[in-house]
């Protein structure tokens, strides 16, 4: 009974933490807007100031600022869930979209979809790259290291991908007939949600909460799964069918993000791990949490790079690294000094 | 005489050589000039065998001079050193002196000093005419112009494309806001800001690219009505040569129309 409402109390903290990282996000740019006042003017309270001024803070609102905190949002709280999702289908607390080389191949696959010409013949192309991109490596992923490989064998198989998506990329980019291709997906690579616009966000939400409801259908066979595949075969779940929806609804969540953003990395290895305690190690519990823990750790880490006073914009892949990384280092010494 | 065979390593050392050298004297050229999206003396290379800047098919065509790049490999240039090839390293100019000068010493360097000379005088005559059909511009504030090419890179202060845009008689944004060597412009900004013109080159336009995304956010096309946008080839200031008084005519072009504009609404 107590779990529950610590789980209950839990989802509001992570709730009111996105929407004042959201209002603060909407409040940080290199134009200065007086961020109030021109909420009001979306709500119809003009008053009497400058006009112009304020139609133009209205439009940087809401062509650049909006669509740029959205997909903040979206992007964080896919790859918070498909982490939690892929650590509990796993049943490893390593396997991270980023970490095992489904965003490489997300990344491959828009890039392949993007310099064949294929995504300015039909817009949808590059969401669906990605999508492809990814569900071959959540595929070959789970080939390679499901059911029940160790640790050693996930982290194996994801060097191996990401070392594939990453040749492959750069062959895709030397065959490029643009000169600039190289420089571009470079800078692409380290994920940014920054000038993004409306259009972005048509183009990957839908495909992304069909990715979100797979995996929200997948919680609670994950909590039975937790048990071992045979208690939780005879609980009555149907494995290959659990194994369907995660497989998928990562493929869709993070392929369409990662078309859209680039590679943000470690987002969905720190927030379930994290997050975890406070579920009572529930993995089905963990879905919904981690989509909020990792809304939060992108709209605060974009956050950061706007305020840290940089004459070009840090990306967000690398700010989400520089905290990731050390994390992912402690929990590999973490894992060594428990399996000794 | 000057020297035979010469070989070229360099987009912009291709157009100087091409416009330069005498046809009999060129060996060979990359394959970038013979591209029309980046060069405008794409139809004359045609001819010309192209080369990926290796030292052995380099080697093959005995050249007497080859003509390096600011950016061409140094592990390139040390071979061919070793090798007694003589190279001339071209310098990136970032003014009309320096290209005036570098004109000159490629024309030397290629025994053919007196073309030089007419190509400078040709330039120096285009931008008296313009100089002839200047305007008085009101309150004496020049127009603010802001380059924006794919993935928000902008031209600051120092480099060529802000002193076309000064010889044009506009003043550069990203000067104003004091930005950073190849810096990027926000988007945020140019939005804020509101320059007077929003220059764009149109090179890329053709081709699959990302960063091309950024140009065609939707926040531009809701700010910057037509009359405020000037496309300039990217072939006019890729490469410092004479094609760049074609930037600056294009830029004076649409800095009058401008300033006719704010008078006539005044």
């Amino acid at each position: 009974m107590q779990a529950r409402w610590a789980y209950g109390a839990l989802l509001v903290v992570l709730s009111v933490a996105v929407v004042v990282l959201a209002v603060v996000s909407l409040s940080q740019g290199r134009a200065p807007l007086q961020i109030f006042d021109l909420l009001f003017a979306l709500l119809g309270e003009v008053e009497g100031a400058n006009e112009a001024q304020l139609d133009l803070g209205v439009l940087i609102l809401t062509e650049l600022r909006i669509p740029r905190m959205l997909l903040g949002i979206m992007v964080g709280a896919s790859l918070g869930m498909a982490g939690a999702a892929m650590q509990g289908l796993l049943r490893n607390p390593l396997a991270e979209p980023g970490i095992v080389g489904v965003s490489g191949c997300a990344a491959l696959g828009a890039v392949l979809v993007f310099y064949s010409g294929l995504s300015a013949q039909f817009m949808l192309a590059l969401p669906v790259g990605g999508i492809l991109g990814a569900w071959v490596a959540v595929l070959l992923l789970y080939a390679l290291a499901g059911r029940g490989a160790s640790i050693l064998t996930l982290i194996l198989a994801g060097v191996a991908i990401n070392a594939f998506a990453g040749a492959m990329t750069a062959l895709v980019l030397n065959l490029s007939s643009s000169p600039f291709a190289f420089l571009e997906i470079i800078f692409w690579q380290m994920g940014s949600v920054a000038d993004r616009s409306m259009e972005n966000i048509w183009l990957c939400l839908p495909l992304m909460m069909i990715g979100w409801f797979m995996l929200w259908r997948a919680a609670p066979a994950l909590d039975a799964l937790s048990l071992g595949e045979d208690t939780a075969s005879s609980l009555g779940f149907n494995l290959p069918g659990v194994q369907r929806l995660v497989i998928g609804g990562t493929a869709l969540c993070v392929g369409s993000g990662v078309a859209v953003s680039g590679v943000i990395g470690f987002v969905g290895l720190v927030v379930p791990h994290l997050l975890r305690p406070w579920v009572g190690h529930r993995p089905g519990r963990l879905l919904p949490a981690s989509a909020l823990g990792g809304a939060a750790l992108v709209l605060a880490a974009d956050i950061v790079l706007r305020v840290i006073p940089t004459d070009t914009e840090l990306k967000l892949g690398v700010v989400t690294a520089l905290v990731g990384a050390p994390f992912f280092l402690y929990l590999v010494r973490k894992l060594r000094q428990e399996t000794l | 005489m000057g020297p035979q065979r010469v070989v070229s390593l360099n987009l912009c050392a291709d157009e100087l050589l091409l416009l330069l050298g005498s046809p009999q004297q060129i060996a060979s050229l990359t394959w970038l000039v013979k591209d029309p999206a980046l060069s405008w003396s794409a139809q004359n290379a045609a001819a010309f065998p192209s080369n990926r800047g290796h030292v052995e098919e380099i080697l093959l065509f005995e050249p007497e001079l080859v003509l390096a790049g600011a950016f061409t490999a140094s592990t390139t240039l040390t071979l061919l050193q070793r090798l007694n090839i003589p190279v001339l390293k071209l310098s990136m100019p970032t003014e009309l002196q320096q290209v005036k000068a570098q004109l000159r010493q490629v024309a030397t360097a290629l025994g053919r000093p007196d073309v030089a000379e007419r190509v400078i005088a040709d330039m120096d005559r285009r931008l008296d005419k313009l100089a002839s059909a200047a305007v008085m511009v009101p309150g004496s504030r020049r127009p603010v112009a802001a380059l924006f090419q794919p993935n928000g890179l902008t031209a600051t202060a120092g480099s060529l494309i802000d002193h076309i845009f000064d010889m044009a008689g506009l003043t550069n944004l990203a000067v104003l806001r004091d930005l950073p060597n190849y810096g990027r412009l926000p988007l945020e900004t140019l939005v804020f800001d509101q320059p007077d013109l929003l220059v764009m080159s149109d090179y890329e336009q053709q081709l699959p690219s990302l960063a091309q995304a950024l140009v065609r956010h939707p926040v531009l096309a809701r700010t910057f009505a037509d009359t405020r946008r000037v496309v300039v080839p990217a072939q006019t200031w890729t490469c410092a040569g004479p094609n760049m008084i074609t930037a600056v005519e294009i830029l004076h072009k649409a800095m009058r129309v401008h300033v006719q504009d704010r008078v006539n609404a005044s």
